[in-house]
């Protein structure tokens, strides 16, 4: 053994030394968690951590642990959760591409800065993190209410359960165009506001919800109704009727 | 599948396919509808420049690169990130992980010591 920590390591090690003489340790405890660059977390009683592999800290004598291959990304991710029943995605399913997030990041900060590709693998993990951890607080919120289907008042919902309530209002505003511009498929389009006490299309108005959407269908003829409650701005009761070409 | 809009909405970048797929393995629903994965693209593309914009601030001015650890610093100290806690551990070198372990042996020891000279005195009275 060359170089490397002193002292003795309760937890087993690996000792290889490159072709540079670098000493490279991996250490492995049990439960680790995995770190976005595929490193091996390390447990302390307080904190959890990843060994850093950056070239910054590296030297001999240091002693940087190295996770194993590196091959741009990442391993079959314990960090996504597996629900029972459901098949693990392979790993280019289980993440969004990472280009697309890449230019999103850039748009967000000044133009000479520069994104560190661990940082982008890292938002790509969070990412797809993020979009199980909404969607399983709507689907929760989906079955409490005996629906099948997750529909854009959940997302919303769950948005605003879940701390990112700054996100509703511009979601809202997206969902409305995306609407108009749905509605714009069908042909023409009618649009009617009526005023705050009309409730006679609605059925059941949750005492408690955000937000009812109901569909209701009669021959051919497609009318939302979507009412909000009046302390958010739309506090009108908007109806769009869809007829079918 | 060109969309006739009476109102522009900027076009989506992530694609919805995937999402879609993500959002299937996450949580046992029957169905999907196709107003919310448009809306859980919208809110992903928020949350991204969310966490870009946060890591920028803490990026200090002597670097112009974001880093990881710009990324683990924000996940720590905003409340509605905790959910990533485990995705974005915080980083040490070896050396300092050492030390800590070492650190918490020694004081291991003391607290044996001390307890077993505790006992002896306990004895001898």
């Amino acid at each position: 053994m060359d170089g490397g920590g002193e002292g003795q390591m309760d937890q087993s090690t690996d000792h290889t030394a490159d072709d540079t003489g670098t000493l490279s340790m991996a250490v492995h405890l049990e439960g680790t968690p995995q770190g976005a660059d595929g490193t091996q977390g390390l447990l302390t009683n307080d904190y959890s951590y990843v060994l850093d592999d950056s070239a910054a800290g590296a030297s001999a004598n240091d002693g940087i642990a190295s996770g194993g291959d590196d091959d741009g990304g990442h391993k079959d991710g314990d960090s996504l959760r597996e629900h029972v029943g459901v098949e693990p995605l392979q790993e280019q399913d289980r993440f969004l591409p990472i280009h697309n997030i890449s230019r999103i990041m850039r748009k967000a900060i000044p133009k000479k800065e520069k994104i560190a590709k661990d940082a982008k693998e890292c938002v790509q993990e969070c990412v797809s993190e993020f979009i199980s951890f909404i969607t399983s607080e709507a689907s929760d919120r989906c079955h409490q209410e005996k629906r099948k289907t997750i529909n854009g008042e959940d997302i919303l919902f769950a948005m605003s359960t879940l701390g990112f309530d700054s996100y509703v209002e511009p979601l809202k505003l997206y969902l409305q165009k995306y609407r108009e511009s749905m509605k714009g498929e069908k042909g023409g389009m009618n649009t009617s506001t009526t005023g705050a006490g009309d409730e006679s299309m609605a059925s059941d108005l949750g005492a408690d919800d955000s937000f009812t959407a109901n569909i209701i269908s009669t021959d051919g003829q497609t009318t939302m109704t979507y009412t909000y409650p009046t302390q958010v701005q739309m506090g009108q009761q908007l109806q769009f009727t869809g007829m079918s070409s | 599948m060109a969309e006739k809009s009476a109102t522009k909405s900027k076009p989506v970048v992530l694609p919805m396919a995937r999402i879609k797929t993500i959002m299937r393995s996450s949580a046992e629903i029957t169905n999907i509808g196709q107003e919310s994965v448009y809306l859980v693209a919208r809110a992903t593309e928020l949350f991204i420049q969310h966490l870009a914009t946060e890591a920028f601030k803490q990026d200090p001015e002597t670097t112009d690169t974001l880093a990881y650890g710009d990324l683990a610093e924000v996940v720590n100290d905003a409340d509605n990130l905790q959910f990533l806690a485990d995705v974005i551990p915080k980083k040490i070198v070896v050396r300092d992980y050492l030390r800590m372990v070492r650190q918490q042996e020694e004081e291991k020891e003391k607290a044996k010591q001390q307890s077993l000279q505790e006992e002896r005195e306990d004895t001898d009275s």
